[in-house]
């Protein structure tokens, strides 16, 4: 057996081993956004607001909100609406389609989350989990505004 | 359930079950979508479509209204608070029940126990001659007059509260209630039927209860004067000892303990040696099964420690009675009184303990203290006998 067959028989073993082991449970995107809606009894008007939103809106609430917290929002395990909320859950969760919607915890990170992922994709899970999407993203407009000035 | 009852939401109502807003999930969407047909609709045993929207089965409209007090007991009984005031605003908790029990304790437990120590005659006594002895004998008591007068007025008091007159407004509700219309109905309206549901439950329970307190005023009304007056008394207090014979109320309305005293008494030992026992109440329940027990904290080689409240180690030929009756008290309260004087034989191996054990070996329960001389001016005199003096 050469040494590649041996690499690649060990790889597959690890492989396998990691995709049958327990992974930790996350709630899915769908039972955040529906658990935001119903903790700020959110409704059509939001699903309006959010066709406003664009650049200039964003900049001004990144501004306004540099050591905003983290609001703690007890999530379920799995989150079941009502026929009219599923819609709207829905229409929000296609609307903002963006990763960072899984560690969106109040209506501003969800407004938030589409700009701060297209600014920086990479952006580490402890560090979306545990800072306001408003604090990142004045965090990465300042990271910007560095780099313009650098020669 | 109050919430959903309280909520904005509409439900439906079909075949006399109520059938709740279906709610979502991506998966669950998927599920109604692979039931749904071409055209839309769905067939599925526990699915409906009402106007375009989803309602799930869930309970039986008349099984939810008959088992609401247990299903919410808070809610209920706040509702039944409610509506019994708006009927009697001047309810209160001046109830009178003269239970079953109590008969039973007084005209057919206590003439036993009476007999011998009270120098009555063996003859059957009528309920009237027993309620005059006791009259006799807790006229005396302090509070006597006071709760019998404060008795009367709470009796005249509850006649006119559950008078026919009072019973016909009942007959107002007595109209038969239909389920609610079929279909689409918002969750306040079914609240409101609902409400009438129970409001004709508790009335029902309420006439039961009535009827009753007036059939117990009718027996009253047969026995009168002063015989009346000891009966509503003895209602009231619920506790009462003549004789060594008495009986205390433990439960509302009518759950008692029966008691009897055993006086002092003398046990000897192996050896000959005398043991003064105190006296102590041998009582049993009404609440079957009738086993007698000891109150006092108490020693004694039937018992299994020195505590209150033990079961006596009785012979195994009796078995204590499941039905609590007249007779079935007498008897487990002389089983268990003979068992504490007869049933300890200082040769044999009855019992959890022995008197005078000089081995003491598996011994938790001592004796010494109790220990008394031949010449003890109670057994010199014969006023406490030894009561195994046989062996």
């Amino acid at each position: 057996m050469t040494l590649f067959e041996t690499d690649l028989k060990r790889n597959l073993k690890a492989n396998r081993a990691r995709e049958s082991g327990k992974k930790p449970f996350r709630p899915s995107r769908f039972t955040v956004v529906s658990a935001i809606i119903k903790a700020y009894g959110l409704d059509l008007a939001f699903l309006g607001l959010l066709d406003r939103v664009d650049e200039r809106v964003f900049h001004n609430l990144a501004k306004s909100a540099k050591i905003k917290e983290k609001p703690g929002l007890e999530l379920p395990l799995f989150s079941l609406t009502t026929e009219d909320g599923y819609y709207l859950t829905n229409a929000i969760k296609e609307k903002l389609d963006n990763p960072y919607l899984n560690y969106a915890r109040d209506p501003e990170e969800l407004i938030l989350s589409p700009f701060l992922y297209r600014m920086n994709p990479a952006l580490p899970e402890e560090i979306l989990a545990n800072r306001h999407f408003a604090w990142l993203s004045a965090q990465e407009l300042e990271k910007i505004t560095e780099n313009r000035k650098l020669p | 359930m109050e919430q959903l009852l309280n909520s904005g939401l509409e439900v439906v109502i079909k075949s006399g079950v109520l059938y709740l807003p279906l709610l979502f999930d991506p998966d669950i969407v998927r599920e109604v979508q692979e039931l749904q047909n071409h055209a839309g609709e769905i067939s599925h045993p526990l699915l409906i479509q009402v106007s375009g929207r989803h309602f799930i089965k869930t309970l039986g409209l008349f099984s939810l209204a008959e088992n609401y007090a247990q299903i919410h007991p808070g809610e209920y009984q706040r509702y039944k608070e409610e509506f019994l005031h708006k009927f009697w605003p001047a309810a209160s908790d001046r109830e009178f029940s003269l239970g079953p029990n109590l008969k039973t304790i007084i005209f057919q437990a206590l003439p036993h126990f009476l007999r011998r120590t009270s120098g009555l005659s063996r003859k059957g006594l009528s309920e009237g001659e027993i309620l005059d002895f006791i009259g006799e004998k807790i006229e005396a008591r302090a509070d006597y007059g006071k709760v019998t007068e404060e008795l009367a007025q709470s009796l005249a008091w509850q006649q006119s509260r559950s008078s026919p007159r009072r019973l016909e407004r009942w007959e107002e509700l007595e109209e038969a209630l239909a389920p609610p219309e079929e279909g689409l109905i918002a969750a306040r309206d079914l609240r409101l039927w609902l409400r009438q549901v129970l409001a004709r439950q508790i009335w029902d329970q309420e006439k039961a209860r009535l009827e009753q307190t007036l059939k117990d005023q009718e027996d009253l009304g047969v026995i009168s004067g002063k015989r009346r007056e000891v009966l509503l008394y003895l209602a009231a207090v619920g506790s009462l000892e003549i004789d060594g014979f008495g009986f205390t109320r433990i439960r509302l309305p009518d759950d008692y303990l029966i008691y009897r005293r055993t006086g002092e008494f003398a046990l000897k030992d192996f050896y000959g040696r005398i043991y003064l026992f105190p006296d102590c109440r041998v009582a049993v329940s009404t609440m079957p099964p009738l086993k007698p027990v000891v109150l006092e904290k108490y020693k004694h080689p039937l018992l299994q420690r020195h505590a209150p409240g033990q079961a006596i180690c009785i012979s195994r030929d009796f078995i204590p009675p499941k039905v609590f009756s007249g007779a079935n008290a007498i008897a487990a309260l002389e089983e268990g009184v003979s068992a504490l004087f007869y049933n300890y034989n200082s040769r044999g191996r009855w019992g959890y303990h022995k008197l005078g054990d000089v081995k003491k070996t598996h011994q938790t329960v001592d004796f010494d203290d109790l220990k008394i001389s031949r010449e003890h001016p109670g057994i010199a005199a014969g006023r406490i006998e030894i009561k195994n003096d046989f062996i």
